[in-house]
C-alpha cells in the first residue's frame, strides 16, 4: 500500500512529502507573518538557499547572498543544538557619524575636489537579540582582528550565537542599510517568493 | 588551648615543613632544608601548578564556543513499518500545515501595495517607483550624509540621516519654498537669523517636493551632478526628470518605503 502511495506520488513528479518540512515551511510562513505585521524591519536568514533577505511590512527590499549560516554553542553547554524557531527581536549597533566642520560650502561644488565625507562602513556587526541570540555579521573577507577577537572572546555571555558570513559583493550594501531595530527569523526550507512580492532590481 | 600568640613561632617539636618555620630563624641559625621538606615543596608546586592550567583551562572553556553549519531540512525517509492508517494521517497533517503555510504567505503577499509606492535604497542611493513586483521607474538619487554638525553657539547638534521606515506623502508641492532650518546656517558658519523671511529659499528644492512629515522630503536639486552620493541633509534628492516623473506618478498618501 505504501510502496503504491509513493509510485503515486513519485509520478506526479512531487517529492515524498515530508512532515519535517511541513512543519518548517508552517512556522516560517506564521512567524514572517508576526514580523510583516510589526512596524519593524525584518530579516529573514534562509539556510536554504544561503541568503538574507530585508523586508519591510511584508514587501521584499533587498536580498544578500550568504556564504554559511553558522550556529555558536557555548562549549559545554546544555543544549545539543539551537532550535532557532523564534522571531528574534534585535538591536545593530550604532554608526558613528562624521562631524562636519561648519564654514562656506565650495561653491560651485567640484566633483573630485569636493570629496564625499561618508561614514566609515563596518565590515561587521553583532546584533544583540532576544530572546538570547547575538547575531554576527560578518563579511566574507573580513579576518578578525585580534583585538576583535578579544573583545568576542571576552563578551561571553553564554548566549547562543549565529554567524552569517556575508559575501564580499553585498557586505558594503548590507552594513550600509542595516536597520537599528531589525526582527530576524531563520529558515530551513527554501523560501517560495509569491508572484507579487519579487524584490526590487 | 592554643593562643593566638603562639601563632607566630613554631612551638617545640613542630615539623620542620610548617610555613615560616625557617623564616623566623637567623642566618646564622638557617640548616639545609631536608629532604622531606623538598619533596613536599615539590608536591605543593606541582599541585599549584595543576590547578593553575584546570583554572585556565574551566576558563576558556566558559569562553569558547563550537560552530556548526546550519543547513536546509533533510527530509526524512518514510518509515517503512508505518501503517496504511498512520500514513494516511500523516498526510493529513502534512496538508493541514502546508494549507497553513499558504494561508500565512498569502496574507503576506497581500500586504505589498497594489498600488503605486517608493521604495528609496540608502545604500545605493536609488529611487524606484513600484507597483507590485513591477518597477514602474528607477532613478539616481542622493540621500543623507550621515554627518553630525554641532552648533559651537549652542548646545545642539544635527545627524544628517535619512530616516528609514515605512512613509507616506503628505504634502505635494509645485515651486517649492524652502524655509531654511537653523543647521543650514550653521553649517555655513552664518548666524541664525531673527527675521523668517531671510530664511525662505526659492531655488534649492528645485521644481516639486513630496513632502514625507518632520521636515523631509523628495525633491530636487542645484547640484545633479552629485546624485548617486550621499551627501543631503536627511532629504531625498532626484534630477528633474525624474522627480517629475515621481511628482505625476504618486499622489497623496502613496506609501515611501526607505532602507
Amino acid at each position: 500500500m505504501k510502496a503504491l502511495l509513493l509510485v503515486a506520488l513519485l509520478a506526479q513528479g512531487e517529492a515524498p512529502p515530508d512532515v519535517a518540512s511541513a512543519r518548517e515551511l508552517e512556522r516560517v510562513a506564521r512567524l514572517e507573518l508576526e514580523a510583516a505585521r510589526s512596524k519593524e524591519f525584518y530579516f529573514v536568514a534562509d539556510a536554504a538557499s544561503l541568503s538574507l533577505s530585508m523586508k519591510l511590512g511584508g514587501v521584499p527590499l533587498a536580498t544578500y547572498k550568504l556564504e554559511a549560516i553558522e550556529l555558536g554553542l557555548p562549549l559545554g553547554s546544555a543544549d545539543e543544538a539551537l532550535p532557532l524557531d523564534e522571531l528574534y527581536r534585535c538591536l545593530a549597533p550604532p554608526r558613528a557619524p562624521v562631524e562636519i566642520v561648519p564654514g562656506p560650502p565650495p561653491t560651485p561644488a567640484t566633483p573630485g575636489k569636493d570629496e564625499e565625507k561618508k561614514p566609515p562602513v563596518p565590515r561587521s556587526a553583532v546584533l544583540t537579540c532576544e530572546p538570547p541570540l547575538a547575531v554576527h555579521l560578518v563579511s566574507a573577507s573580513r579576518v578578525l582582528g585580534l583585538r576583535e577577537r578579544l573583545r568576542l572572546f571576552s563578551d561571553r555571555k553564554d548566549e547562543p550565537r549565529v554567524r552569517l558570513v556575508v559575501a564580499e559583493a553585498d557586505a558594503e550594501r548590507l552594513f550600509s542599510s542595516l536597520p537599528a531595530k531589525p526582527l530576524v527569523l531563520f529558515s530551513r526550507v527554501p523560501q517560495v517568493e509569491p508572484e507579487s512580492t519579487a524584490e526590487a532590481r | 588551648m592554643e593562643t593566638s600568640d603562639t601563632m607566630g613561632t613554631a612551638p617545640a617539636g613542630a615539623p620542620d615543613d610548617v610555613d615560616g618555620a625557617e623564616s623566623a630563624a637567623s642566618p646564622a641559625e638557617a640548616r639545609p632544608a631536608s629532604p622531606k621538606v623538598d619533596r613536599n615543596r615539590w608536591l605543593l608546586g606541582g599541585v599549584g601548578a595543576t590547578l593553575l592550567t584546570l583554572s585556565i583551562l574551566f576558563f576558556l572553556s566558559t569562553r569558547l564556543y563550537v560552530y556548526d553549519r546550519l543547513g536546509p531540512i533533510e527530509p526524512a525517509s518514510a518509515s517503512s513499518e508505518s501503517t496504511p492508517a498512520e500514513a494516511a494521517a500523516l498526510q493529513k497533517d502534512i496538508k493541514d500545515l502546508e494549507s497553513k503555510a499558504k494561508r500565512a504567505q498569502r496574507s503576506v503577499a497581500g500586504m505589498v501595495p497594489g498600488s503605486v509606492y517608493i521604495v528609496v535604497d540608502t545604500a545605493q542611493n536609488k529611487l524606484y517607483l513600484k507597483k507590485r513586483d513591477k518597477v514602474l521607474h528607477e532613478a539616481l538619487c542622493s540621500t543623507g550624509s550621515g554627518g553630525l554638525l554641532k552648533d559651537p553657539s549652542a548646545d545642539r547638534q544635527w545627524v544628517f540621516e535619512t530616516p528609514r521606515g515605512n512613509f507616506r506623502v503628505i504634502r505635494k508641492a509645485e515651486d517649492p519654498v524652502w524655509t531654511k532650518p537653523d543647521w543650514a546656517f550653521v553649517e555655513e558658519g552664518k548666524s541664525v537669523p531673527d527675521n523668517w523671511s531671510e530664511r525662505r529659499d526659492y531655488d534649492t528644492l528645485g521644481n516639486y517636493a513630496l513632502y514625507l512629515g518632520d521636515g523631509y522630503m523628495i525633491h530636487g536639486t542645484l547640484y545633479q551632478r552629485y546624485l548617486g552620493r550621499a551627501i543631503t541633509h536627511g532629504c531625498i534628492r532626484l534630477g528633474d526628470e525624474d522627480l517629475e516623473r515621481v511628482y505625476r506618478a504618486a499622489p497623496l498618501g502613496t506609501q515611501v518605503l526607505i532602507f
